[in-house]
């Protein structure tokens, strides 16, 4: 198995500070490093694949640090955000170079596989300038994986992707992280992350504001309140009476239905659920309303 | 030396518009010649020293030796060789080989050719030119590429090197001429061509081929260690 | 509470609310001023002025590299009370710092504003493309001048006041100096455009700066061969030559001293010299004509 772990790690360019004391473990599975732009991601990616030291803390692979040690290529495999590529080879033979650069045994048929995988055999002998952005990027995966790495990272991937090849990119994700990999891919979109993640790493100005499963996360912030959209047989009674309940911090009424906001989750739950029954009210949805990515994250950047 | 590598960059070097100007600057040469043959010229020092060596030389080897690397490192192109377990003195080691050879074949033969068209009665000193300046290509590209993976301004420094360092001071003060590459380059073709004063090299033969191979080495060993301390930062966004 | 969302307005109707945006009705003082602006900036630029450190360090090294000759000439002749004319031939001997100036700065003109694509700025104002490029190339003209002219006012007034005896010599040293600057806008009204033109088509930096000196290397090189073929006629190689070119051209127009060999007809220096500006201008203006905006 391949383990990312990186132990108080700050990164500075003088006065700024990049990376703020982060620790955290990647383990086999899709991590999702979500942020905004200019929130230390990259900076994060880029040291943990051996491209840029710690300014303090450790970054390891395995208990080896990734720093000056092209060894952990044969483990690594890296797709960059930056979009240059070599333009004038074509897609064939630029991960046919990768894999030889890899010393693997049979360069081409690792390539052929590899080119498969991101589906780009038809057009794997045109070459990268003729590319579009989505299929230099496929080209670019393919050539990271041509050498079967344990870790796969990826920076911002689905940058320029068309809806179809974003849908097919993660299913390889998933795919590869079913079979044991360690998959970690940066973005600023949640839907992305959302979609995709085991788990989620949140970097919010260079700190690691949460970690782990982002319901989870949501749960635990207990002091932001929960809400929920709730449609019944009685919209007003039942807002009355939510209203005076001890778990509910604010109660809206309108043509969608009733906007409750509660401080505790569960709490608020059971007392729903004894009040709709205490009225004789039925309860015909009740939604949280705001278990995405998106709020947990816009919280998490307001705060 | 690793063959895909070399592929690589011959390729990259090829490719690109610099490559124009790489292919005009030995035809300047060849053309100064024919004009010397058609005027009787006979000043050796001027044509073949003061063009092919002062002027030609380094300038096809900073053009080549900050194209093998310098471009790739700089637009990030060369994450994709590093990120490989591909030794980085290997990888220092193919582009230099790659860069000296162009270098040789742009510079030091055109060097031989002008000599022959205008002096074909000098074979031994043309020779000791197009030999020395062969010598010159390897100290020079070592020297070119070491600076290009220590700073993205390597041509310019490169460039202030030649005409500031080797141009300017080495005429003013006599004992620059043991840090100067053009003073061993030109060591080296009066050494091989037995020359006397015709060839002006203020440095002596036995002085220029130990520091020529010190600073080979050196430039080898800073670029191998800058290199495996490549560093990708800047955020996204 | 939870926020409200915006309920959709019925009806087609459009309000502009005031959130503080203040309209300016001052005067515009248009065209010419801003040509001047940026030939004013364009100027600071060059300098470093108004810019971080690390671009004070060249041309400020340059500025030293001209003035410190002439302030060592002043000490020298007010302790040895020795004449020493230096008036005609200081920039050509200083031809490699004045080079190595126009290479690195040209392209601090030029070229930033092309990488970072913010000519499109420019060229929405009332500025022309013609505007644009005649100002920065003022700028470095003016540059170059001062380069020369200050380290020449500074011996200048170093020999007024140590080894000048008597009204007759002053004159003659004040005619001298006159010469002097107008050998430094000859300099000038040759070198920038040059310089500029090369720069205007490189994108990056460093590649203008190697352009340019690689010319200035290659010419003067191609210039000395051709000059070592036998009899007159392979001295015109030193109209390749920027910096012969123009003091062939100080030999006839300013009726200087002779320092090297020259090639026997002299007005044809100028012609060379006048075409060059003439060319080196109009491709100036060209590629600011047709750059991509």
């Amino acid at each position: 198995m391949s383990d990312l772990e990186l132990r108080a790690v700050s990164r500075w360019y003088g006065n700024v500070v990049a990376v703020n004391d982060i620790s955290m473990t990647i383990g086999p599975g899709v991590t999702g490093l979500l942020g905004p732009n200019g929130a230390g991601k990259s900076t994060l990616l880029h040291m943990m694949a051996g491209f840029l030291p710690p300014s303090s803390g450790t970054v390891t692979l395995d208990g080896e640090p990734t720093w000056r040690r092209p060894e952990i290529y044969r483990s690594i495999g890296l797709v960059p955000e930056r979009e240059a590529a070599y333009e004038f080879l074509t897609a064939r033979e630029f991960v046919v170079a990768s894999a030889k650069l890899h010393r693997l045994p049979d360069p081409g048929k690792a390539a052929a596989r590899a080119l498969a995988t991101v589906e780009l055999t038809d057009a794997a002998d045109r070459k990268l300038g003729g590319y579009s952005k989505g299929m230099r990027q496929r080209a670019k995966v393919a050539s990271a994986l041509v050498h079967d790495p344990t870790v796969l990272l990826l920076d911002e991937p689905f940058n320029g992707m068309d809806p179809r090849q974003r849908l097919h990119m993660m299913e390889l994700l998933k795919e590869m992280a079913a079979a044991g990999r360690t998959v970690l891919f940066s973005s600023h979109i949640l839907e992305e992350v959302e979609q995709l993640s085991d788990v989620v790493q949140v970097v919010v100005s260079g700190r690691l504001a949460a970690s782990g499963d982002f319901r989870e996360i949501r749960r635990l912030m207990t002091d932001r309140p929960h809400v929920f959209t709730i449609r019944s047989t009685n919209d007003r009674l039942l807002a009355a009476a939510l209203m005076a309940a001890e778990h509910t911090s604010g109660v809206a009424i309108d043509d969608a239905g009733l906007r409750v906001q509660a401080a505790d989750f569960g709490g608020f739950t059971h007392a729903l659920a004894s009040l709709a029954r205490a009225h004789e009210i039925g309860l015909r949805e009740v939604i949280p309303a705001d278990e995405s990515l998106e709020s947990v994250f816009s919280y998490l950047v307001r705060r | 030396m690793n063959a895909v590598i070399a592929n690589i960059t011959l390729r990259a070097l090829f490719g690109r518009r610099r490559v124009l100007l790489l292919a005009l600057l030995p035809l300047i040469l060849l053309g100064l010649a024919a004009a010397f043959r058609a005027g009787g010229g006979d000043d050796t020092d001027i044509l073949l020293g003061r063009f092919g060596i002062a002027a030609l030389l380094p300038l096809v080897a900073l053009i080549v030796g900050t194209g093998v690397l310098g471009a790739e490192l700089d637009d990030g192109t060369a994450v994709y060789l590093l990120a490989t377990p591909t030794p980085r003195h290997v990888i220092i080691a193919t582009k230099s080989v790659v860069a000296a050879a162009v270098t040789i074949l742009f510079a030091a033969v055109p060097e031989l050719l002008a000599g022959l068209i205008a002096f074909p009665d000098r074979g031994k000193l043309v020779a000791g030119y197009a030999i020395g300046a062969a010598a010159g290509s390897v100290v020079y590209v070592a020297i070119f590429v070491a600076l290009s993976v220590a700073t993205r301004r390597a041509m310019a420094v490169g460039l202030i090197y030649v005409l500031v360092w080797e141009g300017l001071l080495a005429s003013f003060v006599s004992g620059i001429g043991v840090l100067s590459v053009q003073q061993y380059t030109l060591s080296f073709v009066r050494a091989i061509a037995s020359a006397g004063d015709e060839v002006p090299a203020t440095v002596s033969v036995v002085t220029a081929i130990p520091l020529a191979v010190i600073v080979v080495a050196l430039a080898g060993w800073q670029a191998t260690d800058r290199l495996r301390g490549y560093r990708i930062s800047g955020e996204a966004g | 509470m939870p926020s409200e969302r915006s309920t959709q307005v019925s009806e087609a109707s459009g309000v502009i609310y005031d959130i503080g945006y203040q309209n300016y009705d001052g005067p515009r003082l248009g065209r010419r001023n801003a040509a001047l602006a940026l030939y004013t900036h364009g100027l600071r630029g060059v300098f470093g002025l108004g810019r971080p450190a690390k671009s004070k360090v060249l041309p400020w090294l340059i500025v030293a590299i001209m003035v410190v000759p002439t302030i060592v000439l002043v000490a020298v002749m007010s302790r040895a009370e020795l004449q020493v004319e230096r008036y005609d031939f200081y920039p050509f001997q200083l031809q490699a710092p004045l080079a190595v100036f126009l290479a690195a700065q040209a392209p601090e003109l030029l070229s930033r504003d092309q990488r970072y694509h913010v000519l499109p700025l420019y060229f929405s104002r009332p500025i022309r493309r013609s505007d644009y490029a005649l100002a920065k190339l003022a700028a470095m003209v003016t540059a170059m001048f001062a380069l020369i002219a200050v380290p020449l006012l500074i011996y200048y007034l170093g020999s007024l006041a140590t080894v000048t005896h008597g009204v007759g010599d002053a004159r003659h040293q004040t005619a001298q100096f006159a010469l002097g600057l107008a050998n430094a806008a000859i300099h000038a009204i040759v070198l920038a455009p040059l310089g500029m033109a090369i720069a205007a088509f490189a994108r990056r930096r460093a590649f203008a700066t190697a352009a340019v000196i690689a010319v200035y290397i290659i010419t003067a090189a191609i210039s000395g061969v051709l000059g070592a073929l036998p009899g007159n006629g392979g001295r015109y190689g030193q109209l390749l030559a920027p910096f012969e070119l123009i003091d062939g051209v100080r030999v006839w127009a300013l009726h200087g001293k002779v320092m090297h060999d020259l090639a026997p007809s002299l007005p044809v220096y100028v012609a060379a010299a006048v075409a060059l500006v003439v060319v080196c201008v109009a491709v100036l203006l060209g590629r600011y004509r047709r750059i991509a905006a």
